[in-house]
């Protein structure tokens, strides 16, 4: 029974800590990918 | 004559005319009802080889079909090319341009670990729970890769619940997410997430296999393959692999997939009190992940002026497409123009992923 509960606490947690991590990466990328290509405008527009 | 003695027919018993019964019915509902036919109609038939006697198709060394499962499912081979194909049909587009819809993939696999508690309840061992709570997750290739690891005696009967119950999706789901939402819930019109370019969509499954992995080692198969055919499809460098992936290689490994899945269930595996209480408990699973997937948006609703259709929730459970569709024709039923579908697709491609790292987490701490 002990097992189980501890699989259980962990299971849950681990899926949402899981899907936090992944929640934070999701918002870094867009963040770098904003960046990138602000900057790849602007070269753009600084080779014209 | 010695042949007669090696006539199938003195072979058969009322077990194997039971599994017949069952294997006619399964390619009844493909065939006339299109319950997921892809599957259930190689599954079908698979039963109905498996329970033909003395054709040692399952004899382990010999067996045709034994050499498909041993080398396909046991040596984990066909569920990760299967979800290399659905890495390649998905568009994570979605769930990027609205993050915080991840969490509801989350919350759906809540009905997986209850289940699992559940299942230990009614004298299960802890593998075989975590193979019965896993059918919550609505996932079949995860469903048969943790059980194929931890209890492949129930290998059959699980996949069977877990197509079974996504062919039923629409049956199972709308009581349960009506019965948790009001009329004006329902209605609400969510607010377009922003445009994704190509860039993000791009470095997602790169980050996301990194950061995944890095947390659960043992859903490395799954989540690696799956990112990977993402990958072919978002580099748009290699149309001819993504192509492969999305269909001929899905479709080969699809037949190879549901004839082992069903020679696996012969009368003595099959015909057990056990599969009563597994199917029985794959629908809990099923029912409490839909509910805590729309108790969670209407939490999430609490804190936020950008509100969430809370039958949005109930895409969390996997089911890919299926879960989506039916949240967008609830959506129009209490608002013809209101459309949900994109708005779902979010949760609904989070809770692969959350299946994925509720079966790495079942295998880090139980194998």
């Amino acid at each position: 029974m002990d097992a189980g509960i501890n699989i259980f606490v962990n299971g849950i947690s681990g899926v949402f800590l899981g899907m936090a991590v992944l929640y934070l990466t999701m918002k870094i990328i867009a963040l770098v990918a904003k960046e990138r290509s602000e900057s790849a405008d602007k070269d753009a527009h600084g080779h014209r | 004559m010695a042949i007669v003695e090696h006539m199938g027919i003195f072979g058969v018993t009322p077990g194997t005319v039971v599994m017949w019964l069952i294997s006619l019915t399964l390619i009844y509902l493909a065939i006339s009802k299109k319950y997921e036919p892809l599957l259930l109609l190689p599954i079908g038939f698979g039963i109905l080889m498996a329970n033909l006697p003395l054709t040692h198709l399952m004899e382990p060394g010999e067996g045709l079909i034994w050499r498909f499962y041993h080398y396909g499912i046991e040596w984990e081979v066909i569920p990760p090319l299967i979800f290399l194909g659905l890495g390649a049909l998905t568009d994570f587009g979605p769930l990027l341009s609205q993050p915080r819809l991840i969490f509801l993939g989350a919350a759906a696999q809540a009905g997986v670990y209850v289940t699992f508690f559940a299942a230990t309840s009614f004298g299960f061992t802890l593998e075989e729970a975590a193979t019965i709570g896993i059918i919550g997750g609505a996932d079949g290739p995860t469903t048969i890769f943790l059980a194929a690891k931890l209890a492949p005696q129930l290998l059959g009967a699980v996949a069977v619940a877990a197509y079974s119950y996504m062919a039923l999706v629409p049956v199972i789901q709308p009581p349960v997410m009506r019965l948790l939402t009001t009329e004006n819930e329902r209605r609400i019109r969510m607010k377009k997430g922003r445009k994704i370019g190509a860039r993000e969509k791009l470095y997602f499954p790169i980050a996301a296999t990194i950061v995944i992995i890095l947390l659960v080692p043992a859903s490395a198969p799954l989540i690696s393959m799956f990112m990977l055919g993402n990958l072919f499809r978002e580099s748009k460098v290699v149309e001819r692999l993504t192509d492969v992936a999305q269909n001929s290689l899905m479709n080969i490994v699809t037949i190879f997939l549901g004839i082992s899945i069903g020679a696996t269930m012969n009368a003595e595996n099959f015909l057990r009190k056990e599969v009563i209480f597994i199917f029985f408990l794959g629908l809990v699973a099923f029912i409490i992940g839909t509910a805590t997937g729309v108790i969670l948006a209407k939490i999430m609703n609490l804190f936020t002026s950008n509100k969430i259709n809370p039958l949005v929730g109930g895409a969390g459970v996997s089911a890919v497409p299926m879960a989506a569709r039916v949240v967008q024709r609830m959506g129009a039923e209490a608002d013809k123009k209101n459309h949900l579908l994109m708005f779902a697709m979010g949760p609904n491609i989070a809770g692969v992923i959350g299946t994925v790292i509720a079966a790495g987490i079942f295998l880090t701490l139980l194998k």
